[in-house]
């Protein structure tokens, strides 16, 4: 009988402590090879998300919707920061669950919606925002995965909902219009939108405020085109006074280029006496906090686009 | 004492050659990985420029439409006209840095193309002038530039003036 058993030399155990180091070294790299490569793909993924809603942004005249899709559930994560002149709109894309990729920036880019969250196909309802002047396209965002029941809305808000609806039949199964008295009917695990009532909505809408659970929001109805009550619904609160402060920043740089603007036509023939109201705005704008500062504003926009549309040769 | 002073030389002659070999197989892999890396790099850099462009002409047909340069009076709709009156006055460098960072372009600039004119314009010369440049911040010839035509319109008394121009631009250089 062999007494020693197998024998296990240096050679041996040198081989295999080596050789597993070398493995585990191997398999570390091609983790982070493919880790890598999934953040690649998801930074230029979010870069691309970008530009595919700049088509949306053209010429919008009135509402104009849209639906992205991906080819699997995708965490969307949108954030703005007031970094910079005009603050950013930053996009990031990445697998549900995980880590996103590189966020893409964008100055001119103007997002309503939530923070983060995880959608297959995301629906985009473009709005042109002026105020009084074209200031920007801003684009209303939203997972086709959640649904708005919207509770006895003004008539000119219930047929703007109806038309998109018909228009789009992904947004048809969206959002729904109903009275408040059948409110029981609204799709399961839909957002209730109330108008003027609060027992048993989500989101409450005033003349010139929104009441999301324990937030408030101010918006100017005097916009015709409803832009701060839809941004307002859609949107994370957070993100809807972030964007607010980045679009008046840009409306007061704006409204000094349209002083500059009217000084120069003076001197073509062209007079104008804007330059005083241009200057008040362009100052309100700047030192624009938050939405509750929105009704001192409102008036200033509304009496300086009657005093442009007054002129022989207006302004903007 | 000889046989064993054999078998050791022999061991440690075993343990160098598994010592090279390791040491080869390591120089493999590390040459092997540079070498995805630096192609990986590379297809990335052409992604990313080749985004870069497809973004330079999405904002080129937008940018028309920018509140920044479109033609704007209350009174009377002009689609797809540049307001020249505003485009010379983003030539202001503190305006011009706003435009900069509005639009993430390596060049763009505003040319009449007829009438046939010549120059750089000013607050001085312009409307009579073809070039109006925005940005200029690239370097070297390599960039491609791409167009889109437009109308270049400004004021004069109370009468609207166009004339045929074209938009040009390029993306930033990679560095």
């Amino acid at each position: 009988m062999n007494k020693r058993g197998w024998e296990f030399s240096f050679g041996w155990i040198f081989a295999i402590i080596v050789g597993a180091a070398i493995l585990s070294l191997g398999l570390y790299a091609a983790s982070k090879i493919v880790k890598q490569g999934e953040y690649k793909g998801d930074s230029l993924s979010a870069r691309e998300l970008g530009l595919l809603t700049t088509a949306l942004e053209t010429g919008l005249e009135s509402g104009k919707t849209d639906k992205i899709s991906f080819d699997i559930p995708t965490r969307v994560v949108f954030d703005c920061d007031l970094q910079g002149f005009y603050g950013v709109q930053k996009i990031s894309i990445g697998r549900p669950g995980k880590d996103t990729g590189i966020p893409s920036q964008f100055s001119g880019k103007y997002f309503f919606s939530g923070k983060d969250f995880v959608a297959k196909d995301i629906l985009v309802l473009g709005k042109p925002f002026d105020y009084p002047f074209r200031v920007a396209d801003v684009l209303i965002l939203w997972s086709s995965d959640s649904s708005y029941c919207f509770l006895d809305p003004p008539e000119q808000m219930e047929k703007e909902i109806k038309s998109l609806v018909k228009d789009n039949r992904a947004i048809n199964s969206s959002l729904q219009v109903l009275s408040y008295d059948k409110k029981e009917s609204c799709k399961r695990g839909s957002q209730k939108v109330c108008f003027g009532k609060v027992t048993g909505c989500d989101i409450s809408v005033y003349e010139s405020l929104i009441k999301k659970g324990s937030r408030t929001i101010y918006v100017d109805s005097s916009q015709n085109n409803n832009v701060f009550v839809w941004a307002g619904i859609f949107s994370d609160p957070d993100v809807y006074e972030c964007q607010f402060k980045r679009l008046m920043k840009r409306a007061s740089s704006l409204s000094s280029l349209y002083q500059e603007k009217s000084i120069l036509l003076n001197g073509k023939g062209c007079t104008s006496s804007l330059t005083g109201s241009l200057e008040s705005f362009s100052q309100a704008t700047r030192l624009y906090n938050s939405s509750s500062d929105l009704a001192k504003i409102s008036f200033l926009s509304q009496s300086l686009g009657g005093e442009n549309d007054k002129l022989s040769c207006p302004v903007f | 004492m000889t046989s064993y002073l054999v078998r050791s030389s022999k061991g440690q002659i075993k343990i160098q050659e598994m010592a090279f070999v390791l040491v080869a197989l390591m120089i493999f892999f590390s040459v092997a990985i540079i070498f995805y890396i630096s192609l990986n790099s590379a297809d990335r850099k052409d992604k990313v420029l080749e985004q870069r462009e497809n973004e330079v002409l999405e904002t080129l047909r937008k940018l028309a439409d920018s509140p920044e340069l479109r033609w704007s009076d209350s009174h009377e709709e002009c689609n797809g006209c540049i307001d020249l009156d505003k485009a010379i006055l983003l030539k202001d460098p503190q305006r011009n840095q706003q435009v900069r960072a509005l639009w993430n372009m390596g060049a763009l600039s505003l040319e009449v193309i007829s009438p046939s004119r010549t120059g750089e314009c000013s607050i001085g010369n312009y409307p009579l002038c073809k070039t109006i440049t925005l940005i200029n911040s690239t370097i070297g010839s390599r960039i491609q530039y791409e167009g889109a035509f437009v109308s270049l319109c400004w004021r004069e008394q109370q009468s609207r003036i166009c004339e045929i121009g074209k938009i040009i631009g390029s993306p930033k250089e990679l560095r």
